[in-house]
This record gives C-alpha cells, sequence and structure tokens, in this order.
C-alpha cells in the first residue's frame, strides 16, 4: 500500500481517537454501575480504568531495514481501582453481611465526571491533530496548482 | 580574477554522466515504462484508499463499523488521494497542451 506511510499521521490520530473512544465507554460502565453490588467476579463492581501504552509499527519492508515507525497508541489492559469499598447500612438489602452494612461499589461520580471531560476532550485533541494533518495536505496540494 | 568562482560551473558538466539524470542514455534503450510505472503506483495507492473508504461505508450502512472516526477518517484520505491525482492529471495535461500550442 503505497499511500500508507503518507497517511501515518492520520492513523495515528485514529489510534487516538479509537483509545479515547474506550476510555469513554469505561468510563460510562463505570457511571452505570455506580450502584451494582454483583459483579461478574462475585461482589461490588470496581471501577475500571484503562491502560495505554504506545505502538512502535514495524515499517514495510525495503524501508531501512525494518526501522520501526510510530504507530499511534493501544489500549493495553482495563485494571480495576483496588480502593476501599464504601459500606452502606441497608439491611433489608440481599447482598447485606451480618451486620447490615453493604459494600456499595467505590465509583465517584464527580472524578467519573471530570475524566469524563478529560476524555472528550482529548478526542478532540487528536481530532483537531487529524484535521492540521489535512490542512497541511491541503496546503501542500496547492503547490500543484499553476 | 572576478570571474574565478564561476569556474566551479565547469563542474556541472559531470552531471550529464550520472548515470540516474539520463538513464536512457547510458543503457541505450527505451526506459519508457517508468513514468508510468510511477503514475501507475500513484493510481494504485488511490485504488487502495478508495477501496478503504468504500469497506468502511459499507461497514457503516451494514451496522459493523467499530466507530466513526474512522469511517470519517478513511473517507478523508481517498479524498485526498484523489484530488492529489486530480492535480497531478492537471498538471500533466497542462504541460501537454504547451507543448502542443509550440511554433514549429
Amino acid at each position: 500500500m503505497p499511500f500508507s506511510n503518507l497517511f501515518a499521521a492520520s492513523r495515528i490520530s485514529g489510534s487516538g481517537m479509537s483509545a479515547e473512544r474506550l476510555r469513554m465507554e469505561v468510563i460510562a460502565n463505570n457511571i452505570a454501575n455506580a450502584n451494582s453490588t454483583k459483579s461478574a467476579n462475585g461482589g461490588p463492581y470496581r471501577r475500571q480504568d484503562v491502560v495505554f501504552a504506545e505502538v512502535l509499527a514495524e515499517q514495510a519492508a525495503g524501508a531501512k531495514g525494518g526501522v520501526q515507525s510510530l504507530g499511534g497508541v493501544k489500549a493495553v489492559e482495563l485494571v480495576e481501582d483496588q480502593s476501599q469499598l464504601p459500606r452502606v447500612f441497608m439491611p433489608a438489602h440481599p447482598d447485606a453481611d451480618a451486620q447490615g452494612y453493604v459494600s456499595m461499589p467505590n465509583v465517584h461520580l464527580p472524578i467519573e465526571m471530570v475524566n469524563l471531560i478529560t476524555a472528550t476532550r482529548a478526542y478532540e485533541a487528536n481530532l483537531k491533530a487529524a484535521q492540521a494533518f489535512r490542512q497541511m495536505n491541503e496546503q501542500a496540494l496547492t503547490l500543484l496548482r499553476g | 580574477m572576478a570571474l574565478e568562482p564561476l569556474g566551479a560551473i565547469g563542474n556541472l558538466g559531470t552531471l550529464g554522466r550520472m548515470p540516474a539524470l539520463n538513464p536512457q542514455v547510458e543503457s541505450g534503450q527505451p526506459t519508457a515504462g517508468t513514468f508510468a510505472n510511477m503514475l501507475n503506483g500513484l493510481l494504485d495507492g488511490q485504488r487502495t484508499a478508495n477501496t478503504n473508504a468504500n469497506e468502511a461505508i459499507t461497514q457503516l450502512a451494514t451496522g459493523e463499523a467499530q466507530d466513526l472516526h474512522s469511517v470519517s477518517l478513511a473517507v478523508a484520505q481517498a479524498e485526498l488521494s484523489f484530488r492529489m491525482i486530480l492535480e497531478m492529471r492537471n498538471r500533466l495535461t497542462e504541460a501537454y497542451q504547451e507543448v502542443m500550442r509550440m511554433q514549429v
């Protein structure tokens, strides 16, 4: 694919946008499960965080002996927040312990909201980078015009 | 004395012997294929970008698309590469017409 290197910047921005989109999903999942006392691995839901890593793509053969090129970002894992779970007194709740306390998820809405704004802004930044790249290309094309 | 620096221009004559600049003279056979190859390479790239954009749009229409921005990026890439081809074609046509208008 001869054009793949030409549009590397746009591919990198795309990977950034995909990553931020995943972060958005994780935050939405945290907010949705802010009151879930049951989860897949038993116990109450724990808030999740996404871990990103830089990607170095192997450049196509023939280009300076397989030199590493920039490949953007990718999400490597989802980690659970191991902070303490708040305990709420609800004796009637089916998940209540002997003392009548229920462990609630450690999701704090203000934190999630701030993360949400950060994810939105980071997405916007990637979008802006893609737009700037496109604009640069268009300006370069004007060289061909008489 | 004042013209002495211009003597360096004489070295430019060696440029004509550089194989990269006039391969057809060196090899003695026409290399008409190279320009066509280059154009074909560009067109291939455009075709790939176009196919990618088409696939992305199809995936969006069928609900298989993972995210909207990759579709938008694929379409933007196809548009940009197409416009590059278009500009080059315009430029080539212009050059051809320029030659045709030449007085003989």
